[in-house]
């Protein structure tokens, strides 16, 4: 049984999410920013009347995006019925992947990706990581616990 | 299935409804046993729970209602008298079922247990008359097998719809909507006054007349949706207050004292989700009340009071909040143990604490960790304390208050608004963003005016303070608490500073621009950003925009000035209306020709500037029409003596105080407001009576000249005031 993954990137890396759990993209990505909030945490958006927090993705991966955020991509996406905005630099096509191509992250994967990330997809040129947005939101609002010495989320970029 | 689901969620509803009800009328009935009609209304309400239960086959259910019944019918048919103990009893039974409902509501199915003895306890109170009787008990015997018959062969529940009927059965929620339903709907309100707010500077702009009419309309109706919206959420505080009688009869039985509690404006209404935020407290409150205040009956007998305390309990409107107050007449506050206890408790140090006057311990007592009973009892003192009740009520935007008189009583104050979903708050501009600040936390707003490019702040070592009115307040600069980049002063001419109040600590906010105040909808940010103290939400503004709700608390206990120096207040002189009861404040003012002139500030509700276009003519006299409220208009210097009456024409804005005389609202127009002065309650008398003037303090060694309010709207409202003292309104100037 195959499962859809959109795929998005950050500069020149791919990343994808189950499809199921987008609920829209869109290029509002007019944002007012929470003095004090995590680095990781762009600000809040207005969708519709509902607030939204939105992540920047480069910053929660620990890389370097395009620094234009004005060209970012805002995916929202259902967390615990809850929505989230992830800034990307830019989606790509939506894949059909099977279990047959998955593989779980090695053990000395580095532990504050770990917290997003729960395997990756043998491409036929490349591994395409597999972010779980909900495993990531547990952790930054503290219902799973990792033993990490220091937060990454709150060093700035 | 579905639909014994949705049967059985009703009987829960109603049983709960019923048991309620009997709860306080067994309370009620306690001190009314004669009352026939409030004996009947048990015995029906529980006659329909009995039936209902036949109906849905729970066996324990009906056998204790059953005996419940038959002990209500013979105290109802005069056979036996209510004593304390039946009351006791029959409050059991209803707890017992209280569980029981509870239970079934848990697995949808009746929880097992045994409940003969409590049954045979009925049955035996029943008895123990009925047996010195044969004649009565044969009657009995009879009433028990028609109502058993009644029971069993009822497969339909006793008539609900009597029950109903009869208007002494107060359950009147003729729909019952899920709060949830009710809480989105709320949401689509909010949106929509949104959306009408974006829409409005269209309209304002637009030359078609047909669209800003169209625009109107729907402004008028979102207003009243709004409204509307707001009254659904509203319930009387009855609703959280109803348990209390029963709270309170049961705890003063426990500890063996009289009390009688005295409930009033329970028909007061707040919003369902800060009355459920208020129950703890108050049970709370009253816990301690009853526990630590009110006094045994012979220590009261001994110190002359009435055997049966009192606790009073009373809810009305003030300024747009609801103030609740519990007052007993217990033995007080006990100071010296409240000393004794702080140093104990290394909450002061032996020195300070002897210092500290009355009010301070009182602060003392809201601290974490204070507890004054010697021992702990079951009601009170499980290291719970008021500070607690102080968080929660200030979580909800809330205040307390505490004053207390030995052997006199303590009176225990919250003020709670009328709603959290909507508040009135003040959009301040700072760098590229917007933020808000709730109104009520507002003192004033002041404008800076630099001096030579130098900040009027004064350096506390270090600390940056500002002199308002003689008292030193400490000074935040918002950007710096945010940590934004630092702005430098030196652009602008002038600073914006906003006074605000959290709880004893008034400080300054330095914002870059004062916008304007509006209602705006709280928005929760949610647990991704809920560990951020400085915000108290977040809003959507006119243009679509987020703008986050400063929390003045939040940032006061961020910034270090609230939170650890609590114990110890750095400006006791910022409350001078306390400390000095001889001191009034006054709004010190400038009519044309008298350069100083004032008037209680307790007088004055606004202070507006009017265009000259915002006059209309009404009659001899002018109005304004401002904002939805008709005022008139009384130029001060027409009326007062001293004053230039005819040169007001090269003025353009007009500084006018509101106020309110015998219903009516006057704007009072004067050339310029100055500042508000502290200054001593006793006036000088003048020389000879001047018109319009009352009489005169010193301040500064300045003669200030005080306003006769009544004397001059007596004089703009008598018919010939025009002839009896010439003055001119030159209409055409000011509509030059």
């Amino acid at each position: 049984m195959n499962i859809s993954y959109l795929t998005f990137f950050i500069g020149k890396n791919q990343f994808c999410i189950p499809a199921e759990r987008v609920l829209e993209m869109n290029r509002n990505t007019d944002y007012t920013s929470v003095p004090g909030a995590p680095a990781a945490i762009k600000g809040i958006l207005n969708l519709r009347g509902q607030l939204i927090v939105a992540f920047d993705m480069s910053s929660l991966l620990g890389l370097e995006g395009s620094r234009k955020l004005s060209e970012a991509v805002s995916i929202i996406v259902d967390v615990d019925s809850s929505p989230i905005s992830l800034l990307v630099d830019g989606v790509g096509d939506i894949l059909s992947l099977g279990a047959d191509t998955f593989e779980r992250p090695p053990n000395n994967f580095p532990l504050h990706i770990r917290n997003a990330v729960i395997g990756a997809h043998k491409l036929a040129d490349s591994l395409l990581v597999v972010i779980d947005p909900n495993l990531l939101i547990q952790y930054l609002t503290g219902k799973v616990e990792i033993s990490t010495p220091v937060d990454p989320l709150f060093i700035s970029p | 299935m579905q639909n014994n689901d949705e049967i059985l969620s009703e009987f829960i509803l109603e049983a709960r409804e019923i048991l309620d009800l009997l709860d306080a009328e067994f309370i009620r009935l306690e001190k009314l046993p004669d009352d026939k009609k409030l004996i009947g209304n048990i015995f029906r309400a529980l006659h329909t729970l009995k039936g209902s239960s036949g109906f849905f086959a729970f066996k324990r259910l009906e056998k204790i209602s059953h005996a419940g019944e038959s002990l209500l019918g013979m105290i109802r048919d005069g056979q036996i008298s209510l004593d304390p103990e039946k009351v006791d009893r029959l409050l059991e039974t209803v707890d017992v079922l209280r569980i029981i409902i509870e239970g079934i509501e848990k697995s949808h199915s009746e929880p097992t247990g045994n409940d003969q003895v409590l049954i045979g306890q009925l049955q035996f109170l029943a008895k123990i008359q009925a047996v010195s009787d044969g004649q009565i008990s044969q009657k009995i015997d009879s009433f028990l097998l028609t109502e058993n018959e009644a029971s069993i062969d009822s497969a339909i529940p006793f008539e609900p719809s009597t029950a109903i009927s009869d208007k002494s059965y107060d359950i009147s929620t003729p729909v019952k909507v899920n709060l949830d339903a009710l809480d989105r709907l709320m949401n689509l309100t909010s949106e929509m006054v949104l959306a009408r707010n974006r829409l409005l500077p269209f309209a304002n702009v637009s030359k078609d007349l047909n669209f800003s009419q169209t625009v109107r309309s729907i402004d008028l109706l979102t207003l009243e949706l709004q409204e509307r919206m707001m009254k659904m959420r509203m319930q009387p505080i009855s609703y959280v207050w109803s348990k209390f009688s029963r709270l309170v009869r049961d705890l003063s039985r426990e500890c063996n004292k009289q009390i009688n509690l005295i409930q009033l404006g329970s028909e007061t209404e707040l919003d369902r989700a800060l009355l459920d935020a208020i129950r703890d407290p108050l049970i709370h409150i009253l816990r301690n009340s009853i526990d630590h205040s009110i006094e045994t009956p012979e220590e009261r007998k001994s110190k002359g009071k009435s055997e049966v305390g009192s606790i009073q309990l009373s809810a009305f409107h003030q300024n747009g909040m609801v103030v609740i107050e519990i007052v007993d007449d217990g033995a007080g506050i006990n100071y010296e143990r409240v000393r004794s206890r702080a140093i104990e408790r290394r909450l002061v140090d032996s020195v300070e604490a002897e210092g500290l006057t009355n009010d301070a311990l009182i602060e003392l007592i809201f601290l974490p960790g204070f507890s004054t009973k010697d021992h702990i009892s079951s009601l009170s003192g499980r290291g719970v304390g008021m500070d607690v009740v102080k968080n929660k009520i200030i979580s909800i935007g809330g205040s307390i208050e505490l004053t207390s008189e030995s052997n006199i009583g303590t009176t225990i104050r919250l003020k709670i608004p009328l709603t959290l979903a909507i508040i009135p708050a003040l959009l301040v501009g700072l760098e590229e963003q917007t933020f808000a600040i709730p109104e009520n936390r507002i003192l004033e707003l002041a404008r800076l005016i630099k001096k030579n490019n130098e900040t009027p702040f004064e350096d506390f070592y270090g600390t940056p303070v500002y002199r308002l009115r003689e008292n030193l307040i400490p000074v935040l600069y918002l950007n710096n608490e945010l940590k934004l980049d630092q702005l430098s002063d030196s652009k602008s001419a002038s600073i914006n500073m906003v006074v605000v109040q959290s709880d004893e600590v008034k400080f300054g906010i330095i914002v870059d621009a004062i916008l304007n105040i509006q209602d705006v909808v709280v928005k929760p940010l949610g647990p991704l950003l809920n560990n951020l103290p400085k915000y108290a939400g977040a809003t959507i503004l006119g243009s679509g925009r987020i703008s986050l709700i400063l929390d003045v608390d939040g940032i006061a206990v961020e910034s270090g000035l609230a939170g650890r120096i609590r114990a110890n207040p750095i400006h006791p002189v910022a409350i001078p209306m306390e400390t000095l009861e001889e001191e009034v404040s006054m709004l010190l003012f400038e009519l044309n020709g008298l350069s100083r002139i004032a008037l209680p500030l307790e007088c004055i509700e606004h202070i507006l500037m009017l265009n000259a276009t915002q006059f209309q003519e009404n009659g001899d006299k002018e109005a304004i029409y401002y904002k939805d409220l008709f005022m008139h208009a009384v130029r001060l210097q027409d009326y007062v003596s001293g004053c230039n009456s005819s040169s007001h024409s090269e003025q353009t804005v007009f500084p006018a105080l509101t106020c309110n005389l015998n219903h009516k609202t006057y704007a009072l127009i004067v050339k310029q407001v100055h500042d508000i002065i502290q200054v001593p309650k006793k006036m000088h008398e003048l020389s000879s009576p001047q018109r319009g003037i009352q009489g005169c303090i010193i301040y500064k060694n300045d003669v200030i000249n005080i306003l006769d309010l009544e004397e001059v709207i007596a004089m703009h409202n008598a018919h010939d005031s025009s002839t009896s003292y010439p003055r001119v309104i030159d209409i055409q100037g000011v509509l030059d």
